[in-house]
């Protein structure tokens, strides 16, 4: 009789305590809710016991890489960014001249494409894998490893083109195309864990985001290996006639391919984030990842067998994917709740429209050719520099004061007063910042098109002051903690 | 047989001498668990989680506190942090002694919910 009294005690309390713990629906969808809610256990929390707060190891998202990984990627990118910025000026009427393969010019576009560009994109997608995909970088060791070989590589590489010296060149080469591949193994990998996502409540933008990364890891691959080719080509030449066809096919699987993908994939998670977007299409997000993904395939698949009209369907394809991916861009921006645009989303939106430039330039530079060396040179100048690396530029606000908060605040969350991200950093130079970078790279593209040689120098004057200030404001982000 | 954790044993101390619900509900003065929760913010938005219509329900279950809430987007980069903000807000509420965060994802949050003017 004892254990039989005992037994019911027992099954009340479990039930009392099962009803304590039982994850419940919000109150106003109770009624219309049963099986469909989808709600994580919930947690006994007592309440912290007194003393310093607890650190970042304690509190932080369970997938989030530590600090040190996306930061070390960013102050190397920014890095890239101040020696670009400052190379621009040094270059700059080499530009306007229309030499876009002086090997100055070269490593200038290089220092922008991968030192900032793909460093950063590094960086973020480490930060950025866990929330889209649910999936954290399969090695961070790897990770770590690909950049040391990376970015002395991307330095020796630049160095040895700019000095002429071209074994110096093709060491870096293979050094930064080794670091790559790592990341290209590890991304893959990643990849490969994160393919099943039917049953996320986010199922349809991770699919979205699944195969634009998926697209864009294949296409730096194949970058990496067309880059290696052309390097070789400076000492041994073997590509003859064919080197600057074999250059625009590797500029392009870069772009589209790669860069595009990526920012295709990444804008349809954040920009409706940051923008408070609600209730915008996705069907422009789809079509854009389908087309870059195809017209960028094609090239790859022909490119030692180009026709003018194979020419024109592929470069169709990718304008129609970019434009696609602007549609999206411009739905998600309509569709926002936030009135006001920070100098992140500022530069970010500077970054789009220059892409829609890029886009128009893009018919008339591709049926002149080399013809008009001008034309190429404003085309690429505009893309790369305008649209690709102001859109970056743009994402660092965002990402980078975040980061720092999450480590350096969060922990004190509900215990003290805590700033807002955009606290961290002061909005006039900012502001400041987006004017010069617009500005510079107006004046550039525009001292390149009429080819006036005068204006180029003091056009990249502006937008390296404007980089300088954006680079000055994330070291003044990382210097910042609880007082 | 697996030990109990910690976070149980409190959970069934509270079992253990149980009142009328009703009388240590009373004894949680929940206008103050709603203010507590009006003041975690989400830092990228800049406003608190009251305001973005984020926390879908407060209940005071004898001394605890169950705070049913959402996050702006499955995956939250800042799930863990704003868990323990709102641990950390309605623990210093008087006369609650333990909280319990219960993260859901239907109904899904939308920028619809913010409360008019906001901004």
């Amino acid at each position: 009789v004892k254990a039989r009294v005992r037994l019911a005690i027992d099954r009340s309390a479990a039930a009392r305590l099962a009803r304590l713990l039982r994850p419940v629906p919000p109150r106003k969808e109770r009624s219309m809710m049963s099986s469909a809610v989808h709600s994580q256990p919930a947690r006994l929390a007592t309440p912290p016991a007194a003393g310093p707060a607890p650190g970042p190891a304690m509190l932080g998202s369970r997938m989030a890489p530590p600090f040190r990984l996306p930061a070390e990627h960013f102050a190397v990118a920014l890095g890239f960014w101040v020696v670009g910025a400052l190379g621009l000026v040094w270059a700059a009427p080499e530009i306007a001249r229309g030499w876009f393969v002086s090997p100055r010019v070269v490593a200038l576009t290089h220092l922008f494409t991968l030192g900032w560009i793909t460093v950063t994109i590094q960086g973020a997608l480490y930060q950025f894998l866990p929330v889209a995909l649910g999936q954290p970088i399969r090695s961070q060791r790897l990770a770590h490893l690909s950049l040391v070989l990376f970015a002395p590589g991307l330095a020796g590489f630049v160095y040895g083109l700019v000095a002429g010296v071209s074994a110096l060149t093709i060491a870096g080469a293979v050094l930064f195309s080794l670091g790559l591949l790592l990341f290209v193994g590890n991304l893959a990998a990643t990849l490969w864990c994160a393919r099943h996502f039917a049953g996320a409540a986010d199922a349809a933008e991770r699919r979205l985001t699944w195969w634009a990364l998926v697209g864009a890891t294949v296409f730096l691959a194949a970058t990496v290996f067309l880059g290696v080719a052309l390097s070789g080509n400076l000492r041994w030449g073997f590509l003859g006639a064919e080197r600057f066809l074999a250059l625009g096919v590797h500029l392009h699987v870069a772009v589209a391919g790669w860069v595009m993908l990526v920012i295709v994939g990444v804008a349809h998670r954040l920009l409706p984030m940051f923008l408070l977007s609600h209730g915008a299409p996705s069907w422009p997000g789809a079509v854009a990842v389908g087309l870059l993904w195809s017209g960028v395939g094609l090239l790859l698949g022909v490119h030692h067998a180009l026709s003018p009209l194979l020419m024109w369907v592929i470069a169709g394809m990718i304008i129609g994917g970019v434009l696609s991916f602007l549609l999206q861009a411009v739905l998600f921006f309509r569709h926002r709740r936030k009135p006001a645009l920070d100098p992140g989303l500022r530069l970010a939106a500077s970054g789009i429209a220059f892409l829609l430039v890029a886009l128009g330039l893009a018919p008339f530079a591709l049926h002149a050719g080399l013809a008009a060396p001008h034309l190429a040179t404003a085309y690429v100048l505009v893309l790369v520099l305008g649209a690709l690396s102001l859109f970056v530029a743009g994402h660092y606000y965002k990402i980078f004061p975040f980061l720092v908060w999450f480590h350096r605040f969060g922990p004190m969350a509900g215990r003290q007063p805590v700033p807002r991200v955009a606290d961290l950093y002061a909005d006039r130079p900012a502001n400041a910042a987006v004017a010069l970078l617009v500005a510079g790279v107006v004046g550039l593209a525009a001292a390149t098109l009429f080819r006036a040689e005068w204006a180029a120098r003091p056009a990249a004057l502006l937008f390296a002051g404007g980089a300088l200030i954006v680079a000055a404001q994330m070291w003044t982000i990382s210097r910042r903690r609880p007082e | 047989m697996t030990p109990a954790t910690p976070e149980f044993l409190h959970a069934a101390s509270l079992l253990d001498e149980p009142a009328p619900p009703t009388a240590d509900a009373a004894a949680i003065d929940m206008d103050r668990v709603w203010a507590a929760l009006a003041t975690v913010i989400d830092p990228e938005i800049g406003l608190d989680l009251v305001t973005l219509g984020l926390v879908y329900d407060a209940e005071a279950i004898e001394n605890a506190v169950r705070v049913t809430f959402t996050l702006t987007t499955p995956g939250c980069p800042m799930e863990d942090i704003l868990i323990q903000g709102v641990v950390n807000a309605v623990s210093a509420v008087p006369g609650v002694d333990a909280v319990l965060p219960n993260l859901v994802w239907e109904p899904r949050w939308n920028p619809g919910m913010i409360r008019e003017g906001a901004w």
